[in-house]
């Protein structure tokens, strides 16, 4: 049987799922001296771990080319798609939240919103039935309602440090984002015992951490 | 102005003569296999009305639907689906046909997927629809069929799931919840969203009906399955019969010798509104999606006027050809090179040759020379050679 193949979040998330791995008693030694690697063993797994950005650990699940994701729900949120959303591994916590200038909310007067995110913002707006436009930014959005593009800013915020050197606030939070395991909808089928009993041991650690 | 004269459109494209091979082989092993279950081939237009899948259970998105208008302004769509245009058909000028009608198809179906995703708008798709026949052995023969064609269609391992809508629908009738919380509901158990299943349950009046949707979306698996529901099924007799005939149909099928083919989901929960009993999908190894779908749509054809249950599936052919091992394109037996003023005896000859069974090339060259070079580049084998004299 092919090894079960687990793509995971570059960097943060990263560090984080190899802590979780070792506690779960697997050797990641492989994966700590990667070099360039980017298809690395866990042997006590059974698994290949590839490492990933973000959007593409859910495109390569959605494709089935990996059974199993590990990405954050910002990005489950923004990118959407198809697949099984399992477990919530409770790290890589934060929320995404409207900001603005002024520490008094004024949700309801916002016409233009930047954000990395424009399929959230434009979601969460239309949800409350409010036509705003909804403006692309790269790079720090927080420029945008300084430099008056923007009347407010949809972002993940984890302490809201940035926000408040620039001056800005959080008007409202939008939703609570973590780390989140995803699986190939066919994969969940065709492999489940080995998948449970990898979802089982992960789980015995989380709630043993909490 | 850009010219696009020399591409295809995104989620489109050419199919070389190995796939062009693989697809008509497997649409011929299909065609045969509903065919010896008495099933009739019916083909739709590639053009509809777009009201025939804006409404009711079977309306589909309208972002994933192609769009156009007739000459009157009327909108119409790509072909989205056969299902729902065979009903048409059924209902109009098949009307008072003897039930049950067993018709299959084999058409493509376009849908508008979102850029960038490398999904195919142009997906073909063969299946079956049993008309006017009510639950019992339909199903369990729908199900052997559905076995049967992935089997014979030789993408190798593969796996049929079955659930039941009528457990979801049971449980969460009880609820007294709005149709809202109960959508939310049913997406967090379609992706298996355990966590946050439980965290909305939780915040919701405690009963042991929540608690079975809790449970539902992780009963799924092999015949262990039965077991962990039974509890469940105890709690009403709708539940217990619902379980009970998914039951029979699994061991039905057990007893057929698909048993260890067989996995069971009874949180298989999508498209609700359309499918009123059971439901199953075809999984083969490779692939990431599900090859094959289908279940039991006994109130489509009232949204026609007719009271007719109805059961069949569909097959992703496309899926299901890329992962059968391609074959060699078969090349020419013989090459028949014509001399000048021999075109006349070369044809006669290929027309001889080819009643005996051999695949014939008539060459474009008059040159020996340039034949042969020809010859050994396709690999043909034979040559013949027409001269003024008559043949060498």
């Amino acid at each position: 049987m092919k090894p079960l193949r687990i793509a995971v979040t570059k960097g943060r998330l990263e560090q984080k799922t190899i802590e979780l791995f070792e506690k779960m008693g697997c050797d990641c030694s492989e994966v700590r001296n990667k070099g360039r690697r980017l298809i690395l063993p866990v042997p006590d797994l059974g698994a290949e771990i590839v490492l990933a950005k973000a959007q593409d650990v859910i495109t390569y699940v959605e494709h089935g080319v990996c059974d199993i994701g590990i990405v954050g729900k910002d990005t489950i949120m923004e990118s959407g798609g198809s697949f099984f959303e399992v477990l919530d591994l409770g790290f890589g916590k934060c929320r995404f939240a409207i900001a603005g200038q002024g520490e008094e909310p004024r949700v309801e007067e916002i016409k233009v919103v930047a954000s990395k995110y424009p399929n959230v913002t434009r979601k969460y707006f239309e949800s409350r039935l409010m036509d705003i436009d909804v403006v692309k930014i790269e790079g720090s959005v927080e420029l945008a309602p300084l430099l008056c593009l923007a009347d407010a800013i949809v972002d993940i915020v984890e302490t809201g440090t940035t926000l408040k050197e620039n001056g800005l606030y959080v008007w409202q939070s939008v939703a609570d984002i973590s780390a989140r395991v995803i699986v190939n909808t066919a994969a969940m089928k065709l492999r489940k015992q080995e998948m449970e009993s990898i979802f089982n041991r992960a789980e015995a650690v989380i709630n043993a951490g909490n | 102005m850009k010219r696009y004269n020399r591409i295809t459109p995104e989620g489109t494209r050419d199919l070389f003569s190995s796939e062009c091979l693989a697809l008509r082989k497997t649409e011929q092993k299909l065609s045969q296999l509903f065919s010896s279950y008495g099933y009739r081939e019916v083909q739709t237009p590639g053009l509809e009305f777009f009201d025939l899948f804006s409404n009711g259970a079977r309306a589909l998105p309208q972002e994933e639907m192609y769009k156009l208008t007739d000459l009157k302004g009327r909108l119409l769509v790509l072909r989205p689906d056969s299902t729902a245009p065979i009903a048409r058909m059924v209902s109009g000028k098949l009307k008072g046909a003897a039930l049950p009608l067993r018709l299959y198809y084999n058409q493509t179906v376009f849908r508008s997927n979102p850029s960038l995703k490398g999904k195919s708008d142009e997906l073909r798709q063969m299946g079956i629809e049993l008309v006017g026949a009510a639950e019992g052995i339909a199903d369990l023969e729908i199900l052997t069929t559905a076995a049967e064609a992935l089997g014979i269609s030789g993408a190798g391992d593969f796996r049929i799931e079955i659930g039941h809508v009528g457990f979801f629908k049971a449980i969460i009738a009880r609820l007294g919840i709005s149709e809202e919380e109960q959508n939310e509901i049913r997406s967090l158990i379609e992706s298996k969203s355990y966590a946050a299943l439980g965290d909305l349950l939780a915040g919701m009046e405690q009963t042991p009906y929540t608690d079975a949707l809790k449970r539902l979306p992780r009963l799924f698996g092999g015949e262990e399955v039965f077991a962990g529901a039974a509890e469940l099924a105890a709690l009403c007799d709708e539940l217990s019969e619902v379980l009970e005939s998914l039951r029979n149909l699994y061991n039905g099928l057990c007893q057929l010798g698909f048993g260890d083919r067989i996995i069971i989901d009874l949180g298989l929960v999508g498209r609700m509104d359309y499918y009123t009993s059971f439901v199953f999908r075809g999984y083969i190894s490779d692939c990431g999606d599900a090859v094959l779908s289908g279940g039991r749509y006994d109130t489509l054809y009232g949204e026609f006027g007719l009271e007719y249950p109805a059961v069949g599936f569909g097959v992703a052919l496309d899926l299901l050809v890329k992962s059968i091992p391609q074959e060699e394109v078969p090349i020419a037996e013989v090459l028949i090179v014509a001399e000048k003023g021999q075109e006349i005896a070369a044809i006669r000859l290929h027309q001889r040759l080819s009643e005996e069974g051999k695949r014939v090339e008539i060459s474009t060259f008059s040159e020996i020379a340039a034949a042969k070079v020809y010859a050994e580049n396709q690999g043909i084998e034979e040559i013949i050679f027409l001269q003024e004299e008559g043949a060498e």
